[in-house]
């Protein structure tokens, strides 16, 4: 049976003949317990609190043309825990937690987060309520990124890897998290119509940031100004072909990157006020594409980042007289193709294409900046062990990605190019449990 | 063309034909769902998990699958236009997602038309031959339809 359904009575019925003579009075307890909660699970629908989650340990080497940059490394890449508990057939709540990096509190390693906490009502398939800690509905991949199990990857397309949050602004892509949302989809010919709209906070107006700048002990994570993060989807779905375009709204603390000055240097907003770099308004707008073709698959997405960006007068004019501007344009795209070679094996090829372009004409720079990552991948993924029913339980995969960064300055003060090439080669065994 | 060259052609089709051929199916439900037949487009609705309540009932639908491939089984998902293994990478992203469960698997044609009988809303799949009169049969599914 799929994880999740085992009797109640199985857990409570160990073997050991020294536990049946010892504990017998407790097992009739249990017993009794167990069936008076049979009784009260039949007749509301409930079923028993399931437990089940996953894990994909990793081995990679990179090798870079910067000698300081090449690494072997071994990790638990990603571990999560679900917890599943279904009321009725409506209602139905879920905790997801997630641990990163080989996450140790005493070495300080990784992350512990809790990624999801949501109570769900599914009036039908025209309409789902969910209230409380999720991830967004956000072209294809946002909502499964996490899942590793069903994902082919070692590395997820960049934007999408959470264990490389430290390297890549993550949130700057993609909707984290929200915490009310309605979906459905509704019959539409031989199609159907799928639909998402969600509220959540701006996940970084307030932000340890603020603290260490204004000593004001705000509490973090927490949302005090009255900007929401808005977002939504509308999809459709045709046989294997599912297309779909995806947008949010948000407030971001964007320029505070411009005001920490960097080291030995002076900030390109030094002598700002607070609320003059607070919730900038930022657009995401995104697109979808996926379709299979007998053992063919595809998957892609093109997701551009806007900001409207007003740099405060406060700073002064340019040298030439006009106003101070700064503009960014932030774009991800990638497309995956694979071919499913048999019920176990699935072969892969990929590319990712992730770029920063910033123009900023403050008085105390004037300067173009272009930051783009390419990544061209290929892996395989195999299923080395399934369980009665089918479901893979532990997976392989390999991964092999050789990964361009240009880095390149168009300055008035100065020029400055850098190119660095990485060679990533990965291994992972991925377990559902 | 030699007669011995035909005869190897003629060999070959007729190996292929028995290859793809499908057992005759029938799609079984419990004897009071509110339904009396199910198009294709509805049967994959339930079965991907679009669709978890009865038509104009608050009855749950109760979907049964097989658990060993065979040519029920096969011919149960060549209909629906999908193979088993993407309707397992299906259901494990619903249940990954809290969308809800993959459907109850069984041993036997037996076992699975023994728990539609019992069971209200549920809904499986069997050889039309094993089908009892305790169940009904929403539609009936033939050799290579699909």
């Amino acid at each position: 049976m799929f994880f999740g359904r085992r009797s109640w009575l199985s857990w409570l019925l160990p073997s050991h003949p020294f536990f049946c003579k010892v504990h017998l009075s407790t097992l009739i307890l249990c017993c009794v317990l167990w069936s008076c909660g049979a009784e009260v699970l039949a007749q509301s629908q409930e079923t028993p609190l399931q437990t089940f989650g996953y894990f994909q340990v990793t081995f990679r080497h990179d090798d870079s043309t910067e000698e300081q940059d090449r690494a072997n490394s071994s990790s638990v890449q990603q571990l999560n825990l679900i917890f599943q508990k279904t009321f009725s057939r409506e209602w139905l709540a879920f905790i997801n937690f997630e641990l990163l990096n080989n996450f140790s509190s005493s070495r300080r390693w990784g992350s512990f987060d809790l990624d999801e906490a949501w109570v769900r009502y599914r009036a039908d398939q025209r309409l789902t309520l969910k209230a409380g800690l999720q991830v967004p509905i956000f072209n294809h991949l946002n909502e499964i990124k996490n899942r590793t199990p069903l994902l082919p990857y070692v590395i997820r397309p960049l934007i999408y890897e959470e264990s490389f949050s430290e390297f890549v602004n993550v949130e700057e892509f993609i909707p984290e998290r929200a915490f009310f949302q309605a979906n459905g989809s509704f019959p539409l010919k031989n199609a159907r119509l799928d639909y998402a709209a969600y509220l959540g906070n701006s996940p970084n107006i307030n932000s340890q940031f603020d603290n260490q700048r204004t000593g004001i002990a705000r509490q973090t994570g927490v949302d005090t100004t009255t900007t929401v993060l808005v977002g939504g989807r509308i999809g459709l779905r045709m046989d294997e072909l599912k297309v779909g375009i995806s947008s949010t709204r948000e407030s971001d603390n964007f320029l505070r990157t411009f005001v920490e000055p960097p080291e030995g240097g002076v900030s390109l907003l030094q002598g700002i006020s607070e609320e003059n770099i607070r919730g900038v308004p930022k657009t995401r707008i995104g697109a979808d594409l996926s379709f299979r073709y007998r053992k063919f698959s595809l998957e892609s997405e093109v997701i551009a980042v806007l900001y409207n960006i007003d740099v405060p007068t406060e700073l002064g004019l340019l040298p030439d007289g006009s106003e101070p501007h700064i503009d960014i344009d932030r774009l991800f795209y990638y497309g995956t193709l694979g071919f499913e070679v048999d019920e176990r094996l699935f072969l892969y090829g990929s590319y990712w294409f992730t770029q920063e372009a910033s123009e900023i004409r403050v008085p105390v720079q004037v300067a173009d900046e272009d930051l783009t990552i390419k990544v061209f991948s290929v892996g395989a993924r195999y299923s080395v062990l399934q369980d009665d029913d089918g479901f893979d339980r532990i997976t392989m995969k390999a991964q092999y990605a050789f990964v361009p960064i240009n880095f390149q300055i168009d300055g008035e003060m100065f020029d400055f190019t850098s190119r660095q090439e990485v060679h990533f080669f990965g291994l992972a065994i991925s377990v559902l449990f | 063309m030699s007669l011995r060259f035909k005869k190897e052609i003629v060999m070959v089709v007729l190996l292929c034909c028995v290859t793809t051929a499908t057992a005759q199916v029938a799609v079984v439900a419990h004897k009071d769902v509110p339904i009396e037949s199910i198009s294709k487009d509805q049967l994959l609705d339930f079965y991907i998990g679009d669709i978890q309540a009865w038509p104009s009932s608050e009855l749950e639908i109760v979907v049964c699958d097989l658990r060993e491939k065979g040519d029920v089984k096969d011919g149960f998902y060549q209909y629906l236009g999908k193979s088993s293994s993407r309707m397992r990478s299906i259901w494990l992203k619903r249940k990954l997602a809290g969308e809800g469960n993959p459907p109850l698997f069984f041993q036997s044609e037996e076992a699975l038309l023994q728990h539609v009988i019992d069971t209200p809303g549920a809904i499986g799949f069997v050889h039309l031959s094993k089908v009892t009169g305790t169940v009904k049969v929403l539609i009936e599914i033939d050799d290579g339809e699909g």
